[in-house]
């Protein structure tokens, strides 16, 4: 050990101690020298003499230095130290490798920390998050469902593999009141949802079991950390003050900790006890059937295993406890889930949750593929480079070899030289995922998510070996080409040889570029046209539409909602195709599922979309009517409309009005007949059409939004004025549904923005490359143009003789690229929605980008071959 | 000419530490003199070599080294054992002492059976 520290001490005092070494040996020569001298020798021979008995004083001092330091460590050092130097002496050539690679590595470092976090992060501040379980019943066909109340209090009584269980059910409510008033997201959880995900709170605490006793509800609540922040600035006085929601005092008693923002990502949450929901809706019908019915749907459950306990278990577990629950509790056989169903016990990593995967996971493998062939493009053009810059360091080189460096020496220089390159890229490349992922997901998604996006020890780790890869991609071929080279010939001044092998490989570099960015460029190209095709898409409905939607102090009001429908319909007079109301905007993605049955069918009910409306709403949206006949002023309650979608579903190929359908509703299901089928629209979400049965209302369970063509500005004053004399505390808000349309069309926008980033950037290696290219081939080739010239031949017979050197490369390099991207695209159009595989215009406008840019990249290289002078030229040497 | 045998494979240490210890601290070029004079110059170093052995003694704290001025006023280094040396040397010598004793009673034997 003492001998190993005392090395490490010298490798840093290292020119100290050489200064001292060369001392004490010529403190050694001086004293032979001197002894020599008495013996009776002149000056000089006594010198010689002492050299000779000494024996080489180089030899000693480079054997000296070999035992004093760590000699591998320090070649290495010196390896490092010269690397830079040598960097540092092409600033052009390594800001551009440094800047190529520090974004591709940077791009990719982002994706995986956000994929890691998708993966394998659980929600923040748990405490043991891996013991932590989401517990969820998926159906035969992967869809994944919840649980009611009731069930949830059978198997938290029950399951033993379990410590204990607790419910998260999203929920929206009103904070604050007049003027300051806003939709929040919340969540019912029970009152043990603190303890059971084991969350230190930031202030305050969390709730106890009394407040959460059905029957006896406290209005107690415990606000998110985000919220806490932006709508209360923090304030420490917030807990054990009351706050309005739905006009209604509540207690805040805690504060969440930061991160911890439920199961999605959201910036505004609040907590309440289950039991409060009869105090946030106290008027609300539903409220009871969520409370008590023991066939009610749809809560998330969260729980703890017991000590000893495995997920396996708890699954098995809870899979008989439900089974039996449903036994005791439901009577009617037709109300029972399907057959087919299990319950799953997974972690709270977001994608662990089932039926989350598919899509998210899709784009990010998307996303991975084409980061991938980014890197790789970003590599084979770095190494381009390097190619080119080995043939102008030849001499530096051969240099070396010949004054005795071992190839394996000269080799590990140069990719030490590379590793460093890459190890400062990836310090960037670091940087820029400490911002990308959450940039990206704050502004894709709602707020934060449920997930930390730190970069962790595993992500710098992936950087560090991505940079190690990246090295040995660009730098190896390149370094072993580069040190495959005739000493003698690289000594010489003129680089006489064309260096066949190293064009070659330069070539299929080249190709390869050019494959890989036609790959590129034409999913960029078939995304875009996708994007395109949605921006231009017909939504089936008019957005030349006002929404109006009202807020109302009991939100669940129903008689208030009847009461200011009917105020605003005698303000408005007579509608005439003017305006409508609905329970819900167009696009709002807010729906209600209701179970509808073909009477004689001997399924169980299916549940279906069904909207409440006014009679003029397909007039207002202009939504066409193409069998039967609409809504009439004075309707039958029992008629309803369906969409295209519905009729094909449950009446393939016949006629579909006139039909009887029977619709669940308070009283079970009810019979109902079709009077006339709409067009499909996609009025719910952009994503999908869904079977829709429209059903005509004046009862509405919460204000309607009210829909007003759009050109109605007196409309529009009048609603407000008609609003503000029925009741002061309603709050209007107007938009107009083209902007919602925009708002939703903003994703699809967004992955074409990323789709042609990506594509671009591929193409602009490209050029590069082959810029990089044609000027080597050219420099190679100066002096063999400049003979042709001086005898005689033609320019235009020059630049073919240029443009023809690349030639196999370049088309071969298309026809790769043309291959592989019908592969993609055969990929792409399986994973997402609209992409035509063939679409001849992506193509052709790849290929002309593509040419363009081959245009540009050798247009400088071949003009400057054909100047050349025959003089200068033979005289370049 | 003196046909100079070579230094005995690994003794090079050895023959240092005992200069060292029977001389007292030397600097680089009196150590070189001191083994040829006991050696009667029949032992041959090459006086470069001392340097490096002298370096790995040091990493093993079995010399310490010292800059100080010689009888002649120049700035030399000196060398001393030290007491990790010193107890080093005499195991070493012991080791030394008994395999050279088992090694002359062969040549003894050799020569009986003859």
């Amino acid at each position: 050990v003492r001998a190993l520290v005392r090395r490490l001490w010298s490798l840093v005092q290292r020119r100290r101690l050489d200064k001292e070494l060369a001392d004490e040996l010529s403190a050694h020569l001086e004293y032979a020298a001197a002894d020599n001298i008495a013996k009776g020798m002149s000056r000089s021979e006594a010198q010689r003499a002492a050299a000779r008995r000494f024996g080489g004083v180089l030899q000693t001092t480079e054997a000296y230095r070999h035992a004093r330091g760590l000699p591998f460590v320090e070649s290495l050092w010196l390896d490092a130290t010269y690397a830079v130097r040598s960097l540092l002496r092409q600033p052009a050539f390594s800001a551009v490798a440094l800047v190529v690679l520090a974004t591709v590595i940077g791009l990719n470092t982002s994706l995986f920390t956000l994929t890691a976090g998708l993966l394998f992060r659980p929600w923040s501040g748990l405490s043991s998050p891996g013991r932590v379980v989401t517990i969820v019943p998926v159906d035969a066909v992967g869809r994944s469902g919840g649980f009611s109340i009731v069930a949830s209090r059978f198997i938290a009584d029950r399951a033993k593999s379990l410590s204990a269980v607790s419910v998260m059910r999203p929920e929206s409510v009103d904070l604050g009141h007049e003027g300051a008033r806003g939709r929040v997201g919340a969540f019912l959880v029970s009152g043990n949802l603190f303890d059971v995900l084991g969350i230190r709170m930031a202030r305050g605490r969390g709730f106890v079991p009394d407040e959460d006793r059905v029957g006896t509800p406290r209005a107690v609540v415990v606000l998110g950390y985000a919220l806490w922040q932006a709508r209360f600035g923090a304030s420490a006085d917030i807990v054990g003050n009351t706050i309005d929601i739905n006009d209604v005092p509540f207690t805040v008693v805690g504060i969440a900790p930061e991160g911890f923002v439920g199961p999605e990502p959201s910036s505004a949450n609040v907590f309440f006890p289950v039991a409060s929901v009869s105090l946030l809706r106290p008027r609300d019908p539903a409220v009871a059937s969520f409370l008590y019915r023991p066939d009610d749907c749809c809560s998330d459950l969260v729980g703890r295993l017991a000590p000893g306990a495995t997920r396996q278990q708890a699954a098995a577990e809870l899979d008989v406890l439900t089974r039996s629950f449903q036994t005791e509790n439901i009577v009617d056989p037709q109300q029972t889930r399907s057959e087919g169903w299990r319950i799953v016990v997974g972690g709270t990593e977001f994608l662990a949750r089932p039926g989350r995967k598919n899509q998210l996971l899709v784009l990010v493998g998307l996303l991975s593929a084409g980061l991938a062939l980014v890197w790789l493009l970003a590599c084979a053009n770095i190494g381009n480079l390097q190619i080119a810059r080995a043939a102008a360091r030849a001499r530096e080189i051969g240099t070396r070899l010949s004054l005795g460096a071992s190839r394996a020496r000269v080799v590990r220089q140069l990719l030490i030289e590379g590793l460093i390159l890459a190890l400062g890229a990836s310090v960037l490349g670091i940087g820029i995922a400490f911002i990308l992922p959450k940039l990206l997901v704050t502004s894709l998604a709602q707020g934060p998510p449920p997930f930390s996006l730190e970069p962790d020890a595993v992500v710098l780790i992936y950087a560090v070996m991505l940079a190690g890869a990246s090295a040995v991609a660009f730098g190896l071929a390149p370094a072993l080409h580069a040190t495959h080279t005739d000493i003698t010939n690289a000594l010489r001044s003129a680089p006489v040889d064309l260096n066949r092998s190293g064009f070659r490989l330069r070539s299929v570099l080249l190709g390869a570029q050019i494959a890989l960015s036609v790959i590129l460029l034409v999913s960029a190209g078939l995304l875009v046209r996708g994007a395109q095709r949605r921006a231009s898409f017909d939504p089936g409905f008019s957005t030349d539409v006002t929404v109006v939607s009202f807020q109302t102090p009991a939100a669940d009001s129903r008689t208030g909602a009847d009461a200011l429908v009917a105020h605003l319909v005698g303000a408005l007079g007579d509608s005439q195709g003017r305006f409508a109301f609905a329970a819900h905007e167009p696009l709002a993605m807010s729906r209600d599922l209701t179970g509808v049955q073909a009477p004689g069918a001997t399924t169980r009910s299916q549940p279906a979309d069904v909207l409440a409306i006014s009679p003029d709403y397909f007039d207002v949206l202009r939504i066409q009517v193409v069998a039967g006949r609409p809504f009439l002023r004075q309707e039958s309650a029992a008629a309803i409309m369906i969409n295209e979608s519905f009729a094909r579903v449950h009446w393939p190929n016949e006629n579909a009005v006139g039909r009887t359908l029977l619709v669940g509703g308070p009283q079970g299901l009810e019979p109902h007949q079709v009077v006339g089928v709409v067009r499909d629209t996609y009025t719910a979400s952009l994503t999908k059409i869904a079977p829709t049965v429209y059903r005509m209302t004046d009862h509405w369970l919460r204000a309607p939004v009210l829909l007003l063509k759009a050109g109605n500005a007196p409309v529009a004053a009048v609603v407000a004025r008609t609003v503000a004399r029925f009741d002061s505390r309603v709050s209007v808000q107007s938009t107009p549904l083209a902007d919602r349309l925009e708002e939703q069309m903003r994703p699809f926008r967004y992955g074409a923005v990323v789709a042609t980033t990506l594509g671009l950037a591929a193409l602009a290696l490209a050029t590069i490359g082959t810029f990089g290219v044609f000027m080597y081939s050219v420099r190679q080739r100066t002096r063999e143009i400049g003979v042709r010239i001086a005898l005689g031949a033609a320019p235009s017979a020059v630049v073919r003789l240029i443009l023809t050197s690349q030639s196999h490369a370049i088309l071969g390099g298309l026809a790769l690229g043309i291959a592989g991207a019908a592969g993609a695209a055969a990929v792409l159009r399986g994973l997402v929605y609209g992409i035509r595989p063939l679409d001849p215009v992506a193509y052709a406008g790849v290929l002309a980008v593509l040419a363009l840019a081959g245009l540009a990249a050798s247009y400088i290289p071949v003009r400057h071959a054909s100047r050349i002078e025959p003089a200068s030229a033979l005289r370049y040497e | 000419m003196t046909v100079k045998s070579d230094v005995l494979h690994g003794t090079l240490d050895l023959i240092i530490l005992k200069t060292l210890d029977a001389m007292g601290p030397l600097h680089g070029y009196a150590i070189a003199r001191r083994i040829e004079q006991i050696s009667t110059d029949q032992l041959a170093i090459n006086q470069g070599t001392l340097y490096p052995a002298l370096l790995k003694l040091w990493h093993r704290g079995w010399i310490a080294t010292k800059w100080g001025a010689s009888d002649t006023g120049r700035r030399v280094k000196f060398y001393a054992i030290t007491r990790r040396g010193e107890e080093q040397l005499r195991t070493e010598e012991a080791a030394w002492q008994r395999s050279a004793g088992i090694v002359t009673r062969f040549f003894k034997l050799s020569k009986a059976a003859k």
